[in-house]
């Protein structure tokens, strides 16, 4: 036990040349391609199921959108939380990740963008989505109000500036520290993590309710902004990984990981398993022994027609097995084992989000519809990812110019 | 022998970076660490202050056994409780206290598993208010069952009787979770102190005193196999510690959460309920670190760096409060339900309007001040703050417990609730016991970790290239 801790190697790596211009262009050739072929996909899907009749147009087309865009909306905004959250408690794992988080956060600049085409589904995919506030029972008229378009537009657009501000001045602090322009950069950046992190938990909270919680409009749940929040922490911080440990066999990171900083990532991870399953389970259990007809509904919905063998497949895939993995040393310090366990767990992101989502919409024994979730998840991943690489590609891998670093760094 | 084995396996060095205060004051070497904290110990001389302390909690220890006693003796009819509101000072207490204790087990737990060193200088005691917390919070439940005598019907062991605990009831879990939190923060407390213990036996001149600290050291030489059997020891406790932090205060919340009764029929309840726990914890933490630094001149062990980090978690915490509250109350409004809605409007504006009130005072707006580095950086002024935190913890339970019993679903069967003296001499009574469990602590046992305060100092540093082998 104690040898392992203070073993001072670097970790075994098949070290390989620093990533060139080259390779970064290839890749993002490869994701334009994706973003291409997925968006082809989604529509030639979305029409020949339409003219089969085998989805409920257009409102199945919204519904499958939401939920590719749900997940890379958590891998930038879990990015730009990271981002802010390790300015505030320091630590190596955050310098070692933190040009990742940073290029991760950039990409709310595209998403942006594409949350416009979910703006015009509003009123397909909402009950309460209308551009006029549809009329209802007075106790729900001012419900109707907020859940309504052009409210729901208007505070799009809000979070889209709160977060897309957080992430520039953050990139913009980090710059000036690379080119020793900037005065006290480090200290802008801890002084600015706080506020951030509350200015997230505020905008998510409502951003939850509006885009997720709203697609059942009679249910509510305490927990559920908290819980959508823990998932996109999860995915932005497994997101961040991967590419990591993809990279960590390149100049700077090869020879310079150590099997601390791999235990560290790997707790961290299993860390927010854990809070995942926690909210996960808390909810479910405070709803079915409550049983009232406000609540049960949810989990009802999600627990037939074939949705009780997603919930057991999400309940050992997204929590027993990684979490039984993740305990052990020989998995976190294996740079091969970690990457396998945090890409399961991106992909159980994606399970999760479509388990959330697609039950409000009576399919009518339709199958074929997750065939659109997944084109849309491509077409946005592509995007995502050409934005993602094409920031990461432009500076440094390692904040350089960092007092902190050579700490991190070093073997504990 | 002792220093040289606990190099390898804990954190060593002094964390001083980016100009925050260091975790230990300059200039101490293994002898006067030792020297410093066991003196507070071994010293034939009390502190006047000490009796008065012991004094005066002993007192009110005094007064809360006349109370037990008179309500063994009349029953619990004699406390404010009755239809609708059954569940008064008892669980409001209980959860107040049990709450508070979390933060020693965060602090020894999970701060240790977090390699954040800082905790060092204040696992010790906030490990002992851990115990003395959950002590204090077990007599409310005990008493509240009328004939506490029959405690033991709530385990499931076999019996003539015919009686089995109600497994679907949390009250039940309750059980469970409490009795298995105090007793492993029990073994971890005391497995922590067995090196010190071993210390204070080798450093006492007295011969009965060497007797009964060596009694409790077990026979500790502080061999290498010892010391590597502990570390490992003290590793598993903190693994088996950790989910506790977590899982008693969860239970906790479902007490109330699992009822169908707006204002505690809530889902947010077990993560806002634990944030509580820690936030009133640290809050505790703060109010005892204080004053006793300052009396035993201890500010170069629990310094600065401390103060501010345990405001930093405060402020944390308080704000997750904060956020619980607002989210309660906009998902009131945002359900559209007539009865989520009255509950919220009712505890803003109904009959106990002026304790929710004061509740958002102490715990929303009062710790804001934290974010200004003036209020962190002194230690008064943090006393202070944490002193209203903790009354704010209190008011935020009795808001919870109160509010939502005294109006449910039917307006007919609607009443109030107000303690009576036997309530609050019950109350104070236990705060009595606290201290007086604190007292004796900081005299008979030493209150910061001699052994591990040793690791902060720069000579405990391996040297050389750092592989591990020749340390074993």
């Amino acid at each position: 036990m104690s040898h392992a801790i203070t073993t001072a190697h670097p970790i075994e790596t098949d070290s390989r040349p620093e990533v060139s211009a080259e390779e970064w262009k290839r890749v993002r050739r490869l994701c334009a391609l994706a973003t291409g072929a997925g968006a082809a996909a989604f529509c030639l899907l979305g029409l020949l199921l339409w003219m089969m009749n085998g989805i409920d147009a257009p409102k199945q087309l919204f519904v499958s959108y939401l939920v590719g865009f749900n997940y890379w909306l958590g891998c930038a905004l879990g990015g730009l939380v990271f981002l802010m959250l390790q300015y505030v408690t320091g630590g190596a794992w955050g310098i070692l990740l933190r040009r990742i988080f940073e290029a991760s956060a950039s990409t709310l600049v595209p998403l942006a963008i594409l949350i416009v085409p979910l703006i015009f589904g509003l009123s397909f995919v909402y009950e309460y989505g209308q551009w006029t506030p549809k009329p209802t029972e007075p106790k729900l008229a001012s419900k109707a109000v907020w859940l309504s378009a052009p409210a729901v537009a208007l505070k799009a657009a809000i979070f889209f500036a709160c977060w897309n501000g957080l992430a520039y001045w953050f990139r913009r602090w980090s710059r000036q520290q690379d080119e020793g322009t900037g005065v006290g950069t480090l200290d802008r950046c801890e002084s600015l993590g706080a506020p951030g992190i509350l200015i997230y938990a505020l905008t998510v909270t409502f951003a939850s309710i509006d885009w997720v919680m709203s697609l059942q409009p009679e249910w509510y749940s305490t927990i559920f902004p908290v819980m959508y929040a823990v998932g996109q922490l999860l995915n932005g911080y497994a997101f961040a990984l991967v590419v990591f440990l993809l990279l960590s066999n390149r100049p700077p990171f090869a020879g310079a990981i150590h099997p601390a900083h791999m235990r560290d990532f790997g707790s961290l991870l299993l860390a927010f398993v854990m809070f995942w399953a926690y909210m996960s389970f808390s909810q479910f259990l405070l709803v079915w022994v409550g049983n009232l007809k406000e609540e049960i509904p949810w989990y009802l919905l999600r627990a037939r027609g074939g949705w009780e063998f997603v919930i057991i497949f999400i309940a050992i895939f997204h929590f027993a097995v990684p979490f039984l993995l993740l305990m052990l040393r020989d998995v976190k310090e294996h740079r091969r084992r970690l990457l396998a366990v945090a890409i399961g767990l991106l992909m159980m992101r994606f399970l999760d989000l479509f388990w959330w989502i697609e039950p409000s919409l009576n399919h009518h024994g339709q199958y074929f519809y997750w065939m659109l979730d997944v084109s849309a998840w491509v077409a946005i991943g592509g995007s995502f990812l050409w934005w993602f690489t094409g920031t990461l590609s432009n500076r440094p891998l390692l904040p350089l110019k960092d007092p902190n670093l050579a700490e991190a760094l070093r073997d504990e | 022998m002792q220093q040289h084995s606990a190099d390898t396996a804990m954190p060593t060095t002094v964390e001083n970076s980016a100009g925050a205060p260091p975790v230990i004051g300059p200039g101490y070497t293994f002898r006067t660490v030792s020297e410093k904290i066991s003196t507070i110990t071994l010293t034939g001389r009390t502190p006047r202050a000490w009796w008065l302390g012991l004094g005066i909690s002993f007192l009110l220890v005094m007064v809360l056994l006349y109370t037990i006693l008179y309500l063994l003796f009349e029953g619990v009819g004699i406390w404010g409780i009755n239809v609708p509101v059954a569940w008064g000072f008892a669980i409001i207490n209980f959860v107040w206290w049990i709450g508070i204790g979390h933060a020693g087990t965060l602090i020894s737990a999970i701060l240790l598993l977090l390699h954040q060193k800082w905790r060092t200088s204040i696992n010790r005691f906030a490990e002992a208010m851990t115990l003395f917390a959950v002590a204090c919070a077990g007599l409310f439940p005990l008493l509240h069952m009328g004939r506490p005598w029959f405690f033991y019907w709530l385990l499931p062991y076999p019996n003539t009787m015919r009686i089995w605990p109600q497994f679907r009831s949390p009250l039940v879990w309750d059980v469970f979770a409490v009795s298995t939190y105090g007793s492993v923060s029990l073994l971890f407390w005391y497995v922590g102190l067995i090196p010190d213990l071993a210390t204070l036996r080798d450093r006492s001149r007295n011969r009965l005193v060497q007797y009964i600290y060596g009694f409790m050291a077990m026979g500790w030489r502080g061999s290498a196999h010892h010391w590597k059997r502990y570390e490992i020891t003290y590793l598993i406790l903190a693994a088996l510690a950790t989910p506790l932090v977590v899982s008693v205060h969860t239970v906790v919340s479902f007490d109330f959460a699992v009822a169908i009764l707006p204002g505690w029929h809530t889902t947010i309840f077990p993560p806002y309920f634990v944030a509580g726990a820690i936030y009133s914890g640290f809050a505790m933490v703060l109010v005892l670190a204080i004053p006793l630094r300052a009396f035993y001149g201890l500010q170069d062990f629990i310094t600065m760096r401390h103060l501010q980090n345990m405001a930093k978690v405060t402020l944390a915490t308080g704000l997750i409060v904060g956020y619980g509250y607002g989210l309660e109350a906009f998902m009131a409004w945002y359900s559209g339900d007539l009865y989520e809605r009255y509950a919220i409007v009712n505890r803003m504006f109904g009959p106990y309007s002026l304790y929710y009130w004061l509740l958002i005072l102490c715990n929303v707006i009062t710790p804001q001040t934290l974010w200004f580095a003036g209020v962190r950086n002194n230690p008064i002024r943090l006393f202070g703050v944490a002193l209203v935190v903790l009354v704010g913890m209190w008011l935020e339970r009795y808001v919870i417990v109160v509010t939502s019993l005294h109006r449910d679903y039917l307006p007919s069967s609607w009443g109030n609730y107000s303690p009576t003296a036997w309530d609050w001499s019950m109350y104070l009574g236990t705060i009595g016991f606290f201290f007086a469990l604190l007292f004796l602590f900081v005299r008979f046992l030493p209150m910061i970790s001699i052994a591990e305060m040793q690791t902060l100092l720069p000579e405990s540093k391996v040297h050389g290239n750092g592989s591990s082998g020749e340390n074993h």
